[in-house]
């Protein structure tokens, strides 16, 4: 029986959400509580969990489309019949007595879409929690019946705010969370608390890379470091699919196309707007293209593709003077690569001689789930190569 | 200012008194009114010998004529003040009650005003027995083209009555037998009291307790008990019925987070109920507890007192209420 999959409200001040992503192709196997779909609300992402398990019929909710809540997003059969229509009540022929329950009635039952556990709790209580962003499952209700009261979730805020608050704290500016903050904040939590993550750092050397640079410079051609970088990373990532991939319970995702997403600093937060089908796209279109998406996204102009559909992520903090740092993963994307800045340092040569060497570390973080030290480590070996050669870096795709 | 201390009566009859020095078109009508008697419970004392019969007149035993004589003077354009001697005994001119003075003002379309106040005094606790201890404001609030005021002090109950008498629609001013002998501090100056403005009788943080007449004093009873087990309770008393003033407790529910409504009505279908469905409406995300409702059972008032006792509400049992709301009583 076809059940509908509605855009849920996730807070009271939502009346509408945007479906970011589908996690799950039409005809694809769902299970009871699995997340089907990634959703934002003015406040967050979310995940949309299916209700109940069986096949994912049907998408009516694209990718990117913005809908009022309540509005159908998609289909899940589960498998059942249809109910049959309920007989029309009769006074001439009354239902002969039957051995079983009616059909139509066990069906009429199934129409109920099976809720979450309700939560016991008062009005004021559901209102402070709501003000605050408190999930109420965390909450231990002390009222009649366990029933949550203000008490309780008063009590949870203080032992929350007391965690990180020292006593002397006084004088505390509280300043309000921007939309992007809350979203980088449940993001990043979500990504820490779900995918296990392990770091591998390898160091680069970039004599070669930058005079391509200049020499591309020399000719006309605004070439930065990161655009080589993110050149490198498309064409080191067509050899190790499972680094542009997604974990999605019992399979892997691995996507047909690179989208770089690169890691914009913000005043008011970070942001990871998409570069597509990068394979595609020659060193200078590459070049092009991420001027582009880094200038939209200062002028907070990016469309909403432009946040859509990354598969992998570049953070670079060279211009910072960072040598090295390790990032959190980009949900759902199984990887990311996290870039410092070139250093000038003593380096041996093939006869021991000491060579000045132009050094960067770059230093992938990769969901355990998807992929293995050994394998990251070979990306990272395919990057150095591709970096230190130089000439892969201009030809055509 | 300087007050008086006087009685609940005293103030009753000192507006009543006022009114008549102040407008020669305020006349007072019911059964033993004048002197000596007084009034059955005092309320006229002396005002026939100030103002002569023929502005304290003594009618017949018979409710239907009191008020229906009323409604006539009032069509003319004088102000009666008439009194029912019980509340019980409305039932007796409830068909001019209901569809004539509540409603004749809106049938001529405003033609005619009804500057009429009808009171009554209700409530038990003295024995009054099932025909004579009824608490039926919420029959009167029912009914649409009439204003209500139940009074818990002497202050209140002149003011108000001050103000319902200047009005030009009808009032319902119910008294209550067993407050009539309360004291209270009153001015010497003269002043009125708005309807439709509550009183905050005690503040307090933890809980609301909504009462009227005499239960506001066992309400202010009950809020000193809860102070001894460090429970703060705010006691608001509407002072009027209709008009009620919402704001003033929903104000006071959003503070507290907690709302006892204690009223001598019997609890079916009563007073208490329309105030609940006021705040689970207005209020409800300011809820921490289920509303707590502290009425007359739903029985005939019995004549035996320790039943009568068990029977109308109790300062006990607004103590349990408000700690209940708290979560101290399972």
């Amino acid at each position: 029986m076809r059940k509908e999959v509605t855009m849920p409200r996730m807070g009271q001040s939502m009346d509408e959400g945007r479906v970011l992503r589908w996690f799950k192709e039409v005809g694809a196997e769902v299970k009871r509580g699995e997340a089907i779909a990634e959703i934002e609300t003015d406040k967050a992402v979310v995940e949309v969990e299916a209700f109940v398990t069986g096949t994912l019929v049907e998408i009516v909710v694209a990718e990117g489309e913005l809908v009022p809540i309540g509005t159908v997003i998609a289909f899940i059969d589960d498998g059942r019949p249809e109910p049959e229509p309920t007989p029309a009540l009769s006074t001439t022929a009354p239902p002969e007595p039957s051995e079983s329950p009616a059909p139509s009635a066990a069906a009429g039952q199934e129409v109920r879409a099976p809720r979450g556990e309700r939560i016991n709790v008062s009005p004021v209580a559901r209102r402070l929690a709501e003000e605050h962003g408190i999930d109420l499952a965390q909450v231990k209700g002390t009222g009649p019946g366990g029933r949550i009261g203000k008490a309780d979730v008063e009590a949870y805020l203080a032992q929350r705010e007391s965690v990180p608050t020292t006593p002397e704290a006084e004088g505390v500016k509280r300043v309000p969370l921007s939309k992007i903050r809350q979203t980088t904040a449940h993001r990043m939590t979500e990504s820490k608390a779900t995918a296990p993550h392990f770091y591998v750092s390898i160091d680069i050397e970039m004599s070669r890379a930058l005079a391509l640079r200049d020499s591309l410079k020399a000719r006309g051609q605004e070439v930065s470091i990161n655009d080589l970088i993110l050149k490198a990373t498309t064409l080191a990532l067509a050899g190790y699919p499972n680094l542009n991939a997604t974990f999605a319970g019992d399979e892997l995702h691995l996507y047909p196309h690179i989208n770089l997403a690169v890691a914009v600093a913000l005043d008011e937060g970070l942001i990871t707007p998409v570069i597509h089908n990068c394979e595609s796209l020659s060193l200078a279109e590459l070049a092009a293209a991420a001027k582009e998406v880094i200038e939209r996204a200062r002028m907070g102009r990016l469309r909403p593709e432009d946040l859509d559909g990354g598969t992998f992520t570049v953070s670079n903090l060279g211009a910072f003077g960072v040598k090295h740092f390790e990032a959190i993963l980009n949900p759902p994307q199984a990887a990311i690569l996290a870039v410092g800045t070139v250093r000038r340092v003593p380096a041996f040569d093939a006869h021991d001689r000491v060579i000045p060497a132009q050094l960067l570390t770059a230093t992938v973080s990769a969901d355990h789930r998807v992929t293995d030290g050994a394998e990251v480590a070979r990306f990272l070996q395919k990057l150095k190569d591709i970096l230190e050669d130089g000439f892969g870096l201009t030809a055509a795709p | 200012m300087t007050t008086r201390e006087i009685m609940y009566r005293e103030a009753i009859r000192d507006a009543q008194r006022e009114e008549m020095l102040r407008d020669p078109t305020v006349f007072l009508i019911g059964e033993d009114l004048r002197d000596p008697w007084g009034g059955t419970y005092k309320a006229t004392q002396n005002l026939s010998t100030e103002f002569g019969n023929e502005r304290v007149l003594n009618t017949p035993i018979c409710e239907e004529t009191i008020i229906g004589a009323s409604l006539g003077a009032a069509l003319t354009g004088l102000r009666p003040v008439a009194e029912l001697m019980y509340f019980d005994f409305v039932m007796r001119s409830m068909d001019a009650v209901v569809n004539q003075v509540a409603k004749v003002r809106y049938m001529s379309g405003g033609q005619v005003k009804v500057p009429l106040v009808i009171r009554t005094q209700g409530g038990g606790g003295r024995s009054s027995a099932a025909q004579h201890g009824n608490s039926l404001e919420a029959w009167i609030c029912h009914v649409p083209g009439l204003f209500v005021a139940m009074p818990s002090t002497p202050y209140d109950a002149k003011g108000l009555l001050k103000t319902a008498i200047r009005m030009d629609d009808p009032v319902f001013f119910i008294e209550h037998k067993l407050l009539y002998m309360t004291k209270g501090p009153v001015p010497d100056e003269e002043y009125t009291i708005p309807f439709g403005v509550a009183d905050v009788k005690r503040k307090g943080d933890d809980v609301t307790i909504v009462a009227t007449s005499r239960m506001v004093l066992f309400a202010l009873e009950a809020a000193a008990e809860l102070e001894k087990e460090g429970i703060s309770a705010e006691v608001i008393d509407p002072r009027t019925l209709v008009p009620l003033d919402e704001a003033t407790i929903l104000e006071s529910v959003h503070k507290t987070n907690r709302l006892v409504v204690v009223n001598e009505g019997v609890e079916r279908c009563g007073w208490a109920a329309e105030v609940a469905a006021l705040v689970q409406k207005k209020g409800f995300g300011d809820l921490d507890a289920p509303i707590e409702r502290v009425c007359t059972r739903n029985v005939p008032l019995p004549f035996q007192p320790d039943l009568e006792n068990y029977v109308l509400p109790s300062v006990a049992d607004i103590v349990r209420a408000a700690k209940y709301t708290l979560g101290k009583v399972e």
